[in-house]
């Protein structure tokens, strides 16, 4: 096997690289304008010193106290969305595949508008409740789908069934409780009203763990991306491989989720644009899509709080509101030379 | 001659319908072997069979001397693999990621594809001549092109057999030789045993060393072109009038007509 020394180096990866950084220096951006803006609009400087010097003063009340913990929280949610999306697409092989298609939001909705209606004293319980709920979606979506393996088509089928029966169920639930619908417009809506420390503490362990195994399952998603019987012959187990990325993608979904409530077009949207510039290959689509997810959160949970200002508006809303119509226009090829498939 | 491939009493079907019955073969180390016969005769049954993708209801399939169904799927994979008749033409992957995708079998669970497995990969491109189309993504290439990158991620995977399922079809003419030379030099300079399922029966014939011709699910003949292509063979598993001639020693055939004609004309009063 002695070829000749050829190229290989992808002329791209340094397109690749450069990609990483901009979407990084984005992600600052975005946690910069996070910290800047709001009620009280606190020059890029002075967010700086507040943020190294512990002092009394009040901007460093508002930066480390009240915005910090907000951006880091929407950083982890908006990470935790688009990677577990990016997976989602590559296992379904359908770039219509998000977190919701696995039962991940019916099933915490679900659980999570249960306990607000049924059990209102019982609220703190919510992000728990919203995460088992989701994995239980999930679950029963899997084993329905399994037949001497669980191939795409049949668990897409089968989370429409599932997700259809467990949003009529959320449905009732509100409908028989109609006067509590308040509390829980703004968790269906997804937002990040009000996270503070606590929030972001909870869930940064598990987003950390999330992101660490997610790594190991980069090969796999490579691999499952060519088809179940290419990647078959090319030695890889396709039914472990495709249900250890199936569960991490609803781990990933379900610690965003009962944070911060349904923030649905996150998932959907950033690992598909991403890999309309970077490509298949998720050793730079996974990351691009992260970076990408936690900047785009980030962003429009300030702008949404900034533009509306006093009214707190969901995040969800607004990505949904301003993410749909630029999603269309990529789509339609907006932008020249950018490929959809 | 040892046998690399072997299968005993296959059967295969779904709830009363069998779509491959009683199927015996053994593939010889080294040599080049077409499968033909109608649409629907369970041709690709067989070699989804072979390579393990499906599990047969009866029989076994053995693998350079061992139950396949009892090997480990990495182990198998080394030994054996499938180029299925079709791929995801939208892929956007360049053909050295592709390629080095052949890799995953050699690779343990924490290993990268480095040094000597890009070694391999240079191989693999070399040998099918993908070398400058390298960087190119997948859904930039023609058809041709696409076909041979999908081989050499096969190559770079080092099998000692190669399964084919119809890897000529969708491809012009110059382009379907391109693919049925390489392999043939696949088979004769690199020693890999192949297996491919054909339509073209006259490029089945200049290419393969034995023909191995279905038809319900059975083994109806095989041989050498010569021994399988007679008239005979035509009207009796494709039901067409051949005429039969001989050019540079392999046989060649033009159909004639369908050995019974239908009678349209009486189909459509």
């Amino acid at each position: 096997m002695n070829a000749p020394y050829t190229n290989r180096k992808d002329p791209r990866s340094k397109t690749r690289y450069a990609l990483l950084a901009l979407f990084a220096v984005l992600l600052l951006l975005s946690i910069l304008y996070g910290l800047m803006v709001g009620a009280v609009s606190i020059p890029a400087k002075e967010v700086w010193t507040s943020l190294i010097n512990d002092t009394d003063s009040e901007f460093r009340q508002i930066v480390w106290n009240l915005r910090l913990p907000r951006v880091l929280t929407g950083l982890l949610v908006g990470i935790c969305l688009a990677v577990s999306g990016a997976f989602l697409q590559g296992v379904f092989r359908n770039p219509l595949a998000d977190p919701g298609i696995i039962g991940v939001s019916s099933g915490a909705g679900l659980a999570a508008v249960s306990v607000m209606i049924l059990f209102p004293e019982q609220m703190s319980l919510v992000p728990l409740a919203a995460f088992l709920g989701a994995l239980a979606a999930a679950a029963i979506i899997y084993a329905l789908a399994w037949n001497k393996g669980a191939p795409a088509g049949r668990m897409i089928l089968a989370g429409v069934a599932v997700n259809s029966l467990l949003g009529a169920g959320m449905t009732t639930v509100i409908l028989l409780n109609s006067e509590k619908v308040q509390a829980v417009l703004p968790w269906l809506a997804g937002s990040l009203n009000g996270k503070s420390w606590p929030h972001f503490e909870t869930i940064l362990p598990y987003a950390c763990i999330g992101m660490v195994l997610s790594v190991f399952l980069v090969k796999h998603a490579n691999v499952l991306i060519l088809g179940d019987e290419v990647a078959k012959l090319l030695g890889n187990r396709v039914e472990r491989s495709r249900m250890l990325v199936i569960l991490m993608s609803t781990f990933m979904a379900g610690i965003a989720i009962s944070v911060s409530g349904l923030i649905g077009f996150v998932g959907l949207v950033v690992p598909h644009i991403v890999r309309m510039i970077a490509g298949n290959d998720y050793k730079f689509f996974l990351p691009l899509s992260a970076l990408g997810g936690g900047a785009l959160v980030v962003a429009a949970d300030t702008s949404a709080r900034a533009w509306f200002d006093p009214i707190e508006f969901p995040v969800g809303v607004l990505l949904a509101l301003l993410g749909a119509p630029f999603f269309l226009y990529l789509l339609r090829g907006g932008l020249k030379g950018w490929k959809t498939s | 001659m040892e046998n690399v491939l072997t299968s005993e009493g296959l059967h295969f079907g779904y709830h009363n319908r069998n779509i491959v019955e009683n199927f015996g073969l053994s593939i010889r180390k080294g040599e080049m072997a077409s499968i033909v016969g109608p649409n629907g005769s369970g041709k690709s049954t067989v070699l989804r069979l072979l390579t393990r993708l499906v599990r047969p209801n009866k029989g076994i399939v053995y693998l350079e001397g061992e139950a396949i169904a009892l090997m480990n799927t990495k182990q198998v994979a080394r030994k054996l693999t499938m180029l299925p008749q079709t791929q995801d033409p939208n892929l956007d992957l360049t053909v050295r990621d592709l390629v080095k995708q052949g890799r995953h079998p050699h690779l343990k669970w924490y290993e990268e594809c480095r040094n000597e497995h890009e070694d391999a990969v240079d191989w693999a491109l070399q040998m099918t001549d993908m070398t400058k189309l390298q960087h190119r993504s997948l859904y930039t290439l023609s058809g041709g092109e696409r076909q041979r990158a999908w081989i050499a991620m096969a190559v770079a995977q080092t099998p000692h057999t190669l399964l084919l399922d119809e890897p000529t079809t969708y491809l012009d003419v110059a382009h379907q030789l391109e693919v049925m030379e390489l392999l043939q030099f696949l088979n004769r300079k690199q020693g890999i045993t192949i297996v491919m399922v054909m339509h073209d029966l006259n490029q089945a014939s200049r290419y393969s060393d034995r023909i191995i011709a279905m038809k319900d699910g059975k083994l109806v003949s095989q041989g050498s072109p010569a021994e399988v292509f007679l008239p005979d063979f035509f009207s009796q598993v494709f039901g067409i009038e051949a005429n039969v001639y001989e050019d540079e020693g392999k046989p060649v055939y033009t159909p004639r007509g369908l050995a019974i004609s239908r009678k349209w004309e009486e189909l459509h009063v």
